[in-house]
């Protein structure tokens, strides 16, 4: 009925949906690998119900027109994906990434999908398998440990050595990192898995030495800052107030005019 | 009196008008690089008065000016800076001082306030929405080795710019291309919060209200006079 109701309620949806990235932001700050989401606002298109530099009908040029907007909108939720910590855990299998990167595992269909998440152990049959079971690709094939063998080390380059049952050293592959010119536009599969798409641009490998490397022994933390999300939900909540306030004024208003005629 | 009703209507709908000004506000007050818009109100041109049946000398006996109402002119964008929150994301650009960057959008070259930029599939340096941000030398920014102090800054005067949501300014019609700003600094990882002050905003929101409230109170007094003229008088 009037724009400043629906305004208003613009307000109110986008700071809704800036408390749910944060609420999943906060939900998620001991999941391994995790990478919090953000939420960007713009504001929406203006109506020009007046131009600018014209003569209006009570004699004086006026210089700046009438432009009413029309509120705010999500531009959009993204992944920021810096650099978590790195916590030591002292595991053979837990490998986190140091830089820019992922790691490839494959899906139950066989296509390949991207983790930070590196909480890997050694399934019945041999291979090397994220805690949902999906299998961890080195040289573009599942890595998998020989019965018997011990002492398995990763590099920083990613090559995986071991201790054969026989005592002698055996090479078990090289886990190669993947890189994404915008990682932020890669689809969330769940459990930490991204699928690749044509907005993430194409997938690169990452050169040894390029200041990526794989450490050892370490688990990447979620990268939410626990004290950033707080001030951030105290300003989201504070701004849903002054839009609900401003959706209360309106009605106010409506009612006014409800009651010229009694 | 029925000129008093419309003076009132006036008053009514001119209130309205700002109140939809002051809620876009409302709206956008964490919008990145949001610039408040301020409405000015103004007065409809005011009527000579006369008295009816008391000509003097065949001159009519003129009583003085009466307004006959209000209406928003006109809405202006307030170019003060918001202040900076830091960010870590590299890719979060603010301006320090006077300037604009320069952002390809399909209908062409845009302005804005707002840093918030990725890098796309190509890597290039983009807006949220998709569009370039463009270099000094007019070409896209590229995010291998970025360098925020090669990003384009160019200075606008204020009356130039219009609004066109998106975060996006674009240039009056017959306005001059933009210079490069002279005393204008890139940071990294910050953002320009919105300049939208929810302090004064609440209380220009209170006292549209109010006046609001006010003319629907003329209206209705307006009423009751009328209505003791149709019905009361000729009884």
């Amino acid at each position: 009925m009037i724009q400043s109701l629906w305004t208003a309620g613009s307000g109110l949806l986008a700071q809704q949906a800036r408390v749910d990235a944060i609420s999943n932001n906060i939900a998620n700050i001991n999941t391994t690998g995790f990478k919090r989401d953000q939420a960007t606002f713009s504001d929406l298109v203006y109506a020009r119900l007046r131009p600018a530099d014209q003569q209006t009908y009570l004699g004086p040029t006026v210089p700046a027109g009438f432009d009413r907007g029309h509120g705010v909108r999500v531009d959009a939720v993204r992944k920021q994906f810096g650099q978590g910590m790195l916590e030591m855990t002292g595991r053979d299998l837990d490998l986190a990434i140091q830089g820019d990167g992922f790691f490839q595992v494959r899906l139950s269909d066989g296509s390949t999908a991207y983790t930070r998440a590196g909480e890997f152990r050694v399934d019945a049959g041999g291979t090397v398998v994220t805690p949902a079971g999906l299998p961890l690709l080195a040289d573009g094939k599942p890595l998998t440990v020989p019965p018997g063998a011990t002492a398995i080390t990763v590099a920083a380059d990613g090559t995986v050595t071991a201790t054969g049952a026989d005592g002698q050293p055996v090479k078990l592959g090289q886990i190669r990192l993947t890189r994404f010119a915008d990682p932020s536009a890669l689809g969330g599969a769940g459990d930490g898995v991204f699928i690749a798409n044509a907005d993430a641009g194409q997938p690169q490998q990452v050169a040894s030495g390029d200041g990526t490397a794989i450490v050892q022994g370490a688990l990447e933390r979620a990268n939410v800052d626990l004290a950033q999300e707080m001030v951030s939900l105290v300003l989201a909540q504070r701004a849903y107030e002054l839009s609900a306030r401003a959706v209360q004024t309106a009605d106010q208003m409506l009612a006014l005019a409800n009651g010229l005629r009694r | 009196m029925i000129r008093g009703l419309y003076t009132g209507a006036s008053g009514m709908l001119a209130q309205l008008d700002r109140y939809d000004v002051i809620a876009n506000n409302l709206a956008n007050v964490s919008t990145p690089g949001y610039k408040r818009q301020e409405a000015i109100v103004e007065a409809f041109p005011t009527m000579l008065m006369y008295r009816v049946r008391d000509a003097r000398d065949d001159q009519p006996a003129a009583i003085g000016r009466v307004g006959t109402g209000a209406l928003l002119s006109e809405t202006v964008t307030r170019f003060d800076a918001g202040t900076l929150e830091q960010t870590d994301n590299p890719y979060d650009l603010a301006i320090s001082g006077d300037g604009y960057f320069a952002v390809a959008t399909p209908r062409g070259v845009r302005y804005t306030r707002n840093g918030s930029f990725r890098a796309d599939g190509n890597g290039r340096l983009v807006t949220m929405e998709g569009d370039a941000v463009l270099r000094s030398d007019g070409a896209p920014v590229s995010v291998a080795a970025f360098d925020p102090a090669k990003v384009r800054v160019v200075q606008v005067p204020a009356d130039d710019l219009v609004k066109e949501g998106d975060n996006l300014f674009r240039l009056r019609d017959g306005a001059p291309e933009p210079a490069a700003a002279t005393d204008a600094k890139v940071l990294s990882g910050r953002l320009e919060t919105s300049n939208v002050n929810p302090v004064t905003t609440m209380i220009d929101m209170l006292s549209a209200l109010r006046a609001y409230e006010a003319n629907q109170k003329v209206i209705q007094a307006m009423d009751d006079t009328l209505g003791k003229v149709v019905n009361e008088i000729a009884r």
